[in-house]
């Protein structure tokens, strides 16, 4: 743990705030947080190195791109639009495009289906669901960093709010597969492909 | 005027007539009293309309230069096929685009009935579709419009929705339950069961939610944790 072939990925549940891992969390090599993530007042729980920020592209805060890699997610319904003109990202990030770690496109629609489906049998609706940036990022992680061995800390697939932010619910969350998620995720830390602190 | 042009693009242009409901007409046979008799190609029955019904019908079809004005229906009833020789392709496409509503409209009278078919005609040809889907994953036997409906069908309808959340409810348990079987490990095991219990605790507190709401809006609600809704993505 916190080697050199080891990543982090912070969720921002509440749950993050019953352990005292911060200090943990900053020994990892890369360390990868999500959203509007929060790490003042809060480093003794989730520490305070980020390399990583994977976000979907409108909470992105562009000072905190001028000092990280960042996963940009554009929900995958925008796609096509999107990357036809790549006008938002020309016009908002253009002077700091080496910092973008990666964009999304339409190929990693499938590509997140087929990560759900290495682990669980297909719902209802797969094809067109909205996956969480969480779920979605660990996609991205794999994707980046094939040979990097996976820890996380505050997933709990919105059955609390965020830690900052308790009032957060999951009911304001874009109808995301909370459950297959979750029940997906419990596959994984079973099998050792995800590790939780 | 009407009779004019509909007896002028008789078997060649096929056309909406809307009356006292919709018709799907691609011919039809013109009767003694100026009425026609044709059959609804939506959903096979024959129909009748007198020669008031008729004139005060109103006449769709789904393409360009489909209608004659005078001076062609006059050159039509001379013979002369001139006004659909050079509208040939226009023609051809209108009367596809016919067919598409009538293959939609025959989608849904074969899953609802044929006792429902001017509901659904109206509903396709409006592109109101949405209704129409909705109410199938419901497993609804009959088009109801949620808008002039009786206590016993608003209740009919709440019922259906919550027996297909009770449906999804089980399965997506059972699910759980085979992952609990297929990993056979204590720990999964109680992991596994607090979703379970999170699942059923949200289902149970929608249901409570959900008193008052009424049926039309009734689509846009779900339990959280029971997504993906099967009814997202139908708008």
């Amino acid at each position: 743990m916190g080697s050199n072939n080891d990543i982090i990925i912070i969720g921002n549940g509440e749950c993050v705030l019953d352990k005292a891992n911060g200090e943990l969390v900053d020994t990892f090599d890369t360390v990868a947080r999500l959203g509007s993530y929060v790490t003042e007042g809060f480093e003794k729980f989730v520490g305070s190195k980020t390399d990583i920020i994977s976000t979907i592209y409108w909470k992105l805060d562009i000072n905190r791109l001028k000092r990280h890699k960042v996963i940009l997610n554009v929900p995958l319904c925008y796609q096509e639009d999107f990357l036809k003109c790549k006008k938002y990202i020309d016009e908002e990030f253009d002077s700091y495009r080496d910092n973008i770690l990666y964009l999304n496109n339409e190929s990693d629609a499938q590509g997140i289906v087929d990560m759900y489906l290495e682990e669980m049998p297909p719902f209802n609706g797969i094809q067109d669901v909205n996956f969480s940036l969480g779920f979605k990022t660990f996609y991205f992680i794999k994707k980046l960093f094939p040979d990097k061995k996976i820890y996380t800390t505050g997933f709990d697939f919105f059955k609390t709010g965020w830690y900052w932010d308790p009032s957060h619910n999951r009911d304001d969350s874009n109808m995301h597969p909370y459950t297959w998620e979750r029940l997906w995720y419990l596959k994984m830390k079973k099998s050792g492909r995800i590790n939780e602190i | 005027m009407i009779l004019d042009i509909l007896s002028a693009i008789n078997g060649r242009i096929k056309f909406v007539l809307h009356s006292k409901e919709y018709y799907f007409i691609e011919e039809f046979t013109m009767l003694n009293d100026g009425g026609i008799s044709f059959t609804d190609t939506s959903d096979g029955k024959v129909k009748t309309l007198n020669n008031i019904e008729v004139n005060e019908a109103s006449i769709t079809t789904y393409g360009c230069n489909t209608i004659p004005n005078k001076i062609q229906i006059d050159s039509i009833n001379e013979g002369n096929v001139d006004f659909f020789e050079d509208n040939k392709e226009s023609h051809i496409l209108a009367n596809e685009e016919f067919d598409r509503y009538v293959d939609t409209s025959k989608k849904y009278i074969d899953f609802f009935g044929t006792d429902d078919a001017h509901l659904i005609k109206e509903k396709v040809l409006n592109g109101s579709t949405v209704h129409l889907e909705r109410l199938k994953i419901l497993g609804a036997d009959r088009v109801l419009l949620f808008e002039d409906m009786t206590a016993c069908q608003n209740s009919y309808i709440r019922d259906l929705y919550w027996k297909l959340i009770r449906k999804k409810l089980d399965e997506a348990i059972s699910e759980i339950d085979n992952s609990i079987l297929e990993i056979d490990d204590e720990e999964f095991k109680e992991e596994a069961e607090i979703i379970k219990k999170d699942l059923s605790d949200n289902v149970w507190h929608f249901r409570a939610s959900i008193r008052g709401v009424t049926c039309d809006l009734l689509f846009n609600h779900w339990p959280t944790l029971l997504n993906p809704s099967p009814f997202s993505g139908l708008e």
